[in-house]
């Protein structure tokens, strides 16, 4: 794989809550085409800075550019669960506000045909297994035709024997020249999923040695 | 049977046109402004909000009776529409602008005080005043049977209006309930609109509470949203739902409530009928869906 356009670029970012920084300013940049994951303790700022680095949160100093369209998938456990909400307008809620319903509509049958879950297109999102969620949401970015991914732990809640077709999923995603952004606590199938491995620690973000699969 | 229903009907058609196209626009609007409340998590606002508005509508008959209206041979004038009106805005605002004070998780339990609050204040603003057989119809009986041509046109003007800016806002709303964030990565403002929606729904109760009574606008807005959000598959089909159930339930209690022999009262059976009809509908079509 060759990566040499940098995806998303930090240039003295500081990422944190309140008045509280979660990081010292980071200048780096993630090359285009990769899966990044970034590991690190909990309560370390992975998922804060995930979300500053996708706009989600403003940066205390420093400022991101990253390529668009931009999408996001948080943890399943963040959604409102009340909403009555189908799989096939999930996954068209990654297009664009204005675009007409009749195109939205058929751009999302064809990316969830494309993943094979056309079968579940009416069914209730909640209703849908984890695995089977965290694909459709996947598939909205497919949808988005997004060029940046970024996912919070996109296993947790999802069954053993599904996180195989979520991995498969996300590599997809980049074979079509998406670059993915994640925080993850599977270290296990770190080595085989991500290309870049970034620790979170003392408020560093560090490549972590090794971290290179390509 | 059909006998009593025809003759209903004439009695509708005759003297109570007025209130029962009223009540079919709040019927059409009540479950769309319900249903964005609802699934923004926000039905006990929706709960205060028309009690808000009951509440200003009692203080500007207080106000009146203590300060402006004239005494006649033991009447005592009542205060027209403009002055309920004002009251019912100044309520609905002053509560609102209180209730945004604090953490928004928290603004569930504001609301749900707000709405006893407002309750209990209403009751002992009508009974400080002359206006008792006013009191005792909008308790007992709601005001449906009451609403003449220019409250109905100030309903279907209010609507319309509520309508249109559900309809364009509809697709940003939809997407900032199941996914603020992504709604933000699409440029739309989530907390913008979620304060728009309350705004919309603040005024609207405004404007309508004091012509078709606090039960009606409550219970269009917030029962059909609620039995039917579990049942129904998809966002697309969600807000129809609720506004077919609603303007059927409605169209049956205002029916039964110029029924010869029934004579029910409109409120109350308003909230019956809604209530069963909703309940009934959710229940069907959820063992329709069920595999």
């Amino acid at each position: 794989m060759t990566a040499t356009v940098a995806a998303l670029r930090f240039d003295g970012l500081v990422a944190g809550h309140g008045r509280r920084a979660l990081t010292n300013p980071l200048t780096l940049e993630f090359e285009s085409g990769l899966v990044h994951a970034i590991i690190g303790r909990n309560g370390s700022g992975k998922t804060t800075l995930l979300r500053t680095a996708i706009g989600l949160h403003d940066p205390l100093a420093g400022k991101v550019n990253s390529v668009v369209p931009v999408s996001y998938v948080p943890q399943l456990t963040d959604f409102e669960a009340s909403v009555p909400v189908s799989a096939l307008e999930v996954v068209a809620m990654g297009r664009p506000l204005g675009e007409r319903w009749s195109v939205r509509r058929r751009r999302a049958r064809e990316t969830l045909a494309s993943i094979g879950l056309e079968t579940e297109a009416t069914r209730r999102f909640f209703e849908l297994s984890g695995g089977q969620r965290q694909r459709v949401l996947l598939a909205r970015a497919l949808c988005a035709d997004a060029r940046l991914l970024a996912l919070d732990e996109p296993t947790s809640g999802v069954d053993i024997d599904a996180v195989e077709l979520v991995w498969t999923a996300i590599r997809e995603l980049t074979q079509r020249g998406c670059t993915v952004l994640m925080v993850t606590h599977d270290l296990l199938v770190l080595p085989h999923v991500a290309d870049r491995t970034w620790v979170l620690v003392e408020r560093e973000l560090r490549l972590r040695e090794g971290g290179d699969a390509t | 049977m059909i006998e009593a229903l025809q003759a209903a009907f004439a009695l509708i058609r005759e003297f109570f046109l007025d209130g029962f196209v009223a009540l079919l626009a709040v019927a059409v609007v009540g479950p769309m402004l319900g249903a964005a409340l609802v699934v923004r998590r926000m039905p006990l606002l929706a709960l205060a909000v028309p009690q808000l508005a009951a509440c200003g509508q009692a203080a500007a008959f207080w106000c009146f009776a203590m300060f402006f209206a004239k005494r006649e041979g033991g009447v005592v004038e009542e205060p027209g529409a403009t002055i309920q009106l004002a009251g019912s805005v100044a309520a609905v605002f002053a509560g609102m602008l209180l209730l945004m004070f604090g953490s928004a998780r928290t603004l569930g339990a504001r609301a749900a005080i707000a709405f006893l609050f407002a309750i209990a204040l209403r009751d002992v603003l009508f009974l400080e005043t002359p206006y008792d057989k006013v009191f005792e119809d909008l308790v007992h009986r709601g005001r449906l049977l009451t609403v003449d041509a220019s409250g109905r046109n100030t309903v279907l003007a209010a609507s319309a209006i509520v309508t249109l800016v559900l309809v364009a806002t509809l697709r940003r709303n939809q997407v900032a309930a199941f996914d603020p964030d992504q709604a933000r990565l699409l440029g739309a403002k989530p907390r913008v609109h979620t304060l728009a929606t309350m705004l919309l729904f603040g005024l609207y109760c405004a404007v309508v509470v004091p012509i078709v009574d606090a039960t009606v606008v409550l219970v269009l807005t917030l029962v059909p949203p609620i039995a039917l959000r579990t049942a129904v598959p998809t966002l697309a089909s969600y807000v129809p739902w609720c506004v077919a159930t609603s303007v059927v339930a409605a169209t049956i209690a205002f029916v039964l409530a110029c029924t010869e022999g029934l004579d029910w009262p409109p409120g109350p059976t308003l909230t019956i009928v809604v209530t069963a009809v909703s309940l009934t509908i959710a229940i069907v079509a959820k063992t329709v869906r069920r595999p």
